[in-house]
């Protein structure tokens, strides 16, 4: 990442990609209602 | 109250899947609990939020309304069932691509409803889209970027309809 000069063109205001989309739109998501429990069935 | 488990055969995403379950089981149980795929999520658990959405024989159905018994035979599509193994279906990159949700509890609900919805309707035009989603419920209010999700997902399928994945193939684990 550039650390100066013009920040147009770098990071600064630009749409980013979450990183953890993917597993939330494939079902890979874990919480809380998926974690099993030993004695909970 | 036990009452007697009943043998359940089905498909879900192009594979053979059986267990047991007793008739008061809903689908959304048993795909959760007995087959563990927990990617279909449970929110009101009567029919509101949308959130359980899944295919049978393509249909969008509520599977919290539905009980695993009736799926008997049937072929279930799960959210987990739509990319082909890395390869996003053009539902779930436009999602995210649009920043189409924020926590994902209702996505999955979501890209199910929206794959069915523009199987019927290729080319929505954006006061279709609304109405088409009114039945999930989207808690972290996203629902400007779904609808955008919804157009950009439309675009893609119509642009590339001989990449998209075919649903009834088996899916790589």
């Amino acid at each position: 990442m550039a650390t100066s000069g013009s920040v147009i063109g770098g990071l600064i205001g630009a749409s980013v990609k979450r990183v953890e989309d993917p597993r939330f739109l494939t079902g890979q998501g874990h919480y809380v209602d998926d974690i099993k429990l030993p004695g909970c069935d | 109250m036990v009452s007697k488990k009943h043998t359940i055969e089905l498909t879900v995403n192009g594979k053979p899947r059986e267990g047991l379950a007793e008739p008061r089981r809903t689908l959304a149980d048993f795909l959760r609990d007995d087959l563990e795929l927990t990617g279909t999520h449970l929110g009101c658990e009567h029919g509101v939020c949308g959130a359980c959405t899944v295919l049978v024989n393509g249909e969008a159905v509520r599977s919290c309304l539905m009980f695993a018994v009736q799926a008997n035979g049937q072929e279930v599509t799960t959210i987990e069932g739509l990319a082909a193994g890395s390869k996003l279906h053009p539902v779930q990159e436009a999602f995210w691509e649009c920043h189409g949700m924020q926590c994902g509890f209702c996505t999955p609900g979501f890209v199910m409803s929206v794959y069915a919805f523009l199987q019927e309707n290729p080319e929505p035009k954006e006061g279709e889209i609304r109405p088409a989603l009114s039945g999930n419920i989207c808690r972290c209010t996203g629902y400007q970027n779904i609808v955008d999700a919804v157009l950009l997902a439309s675009e893609k399928m119509r642009g590339a309809s001989e990449t998209i994945p075919v649903l009834s193939q088996p899916v790589k684990e």
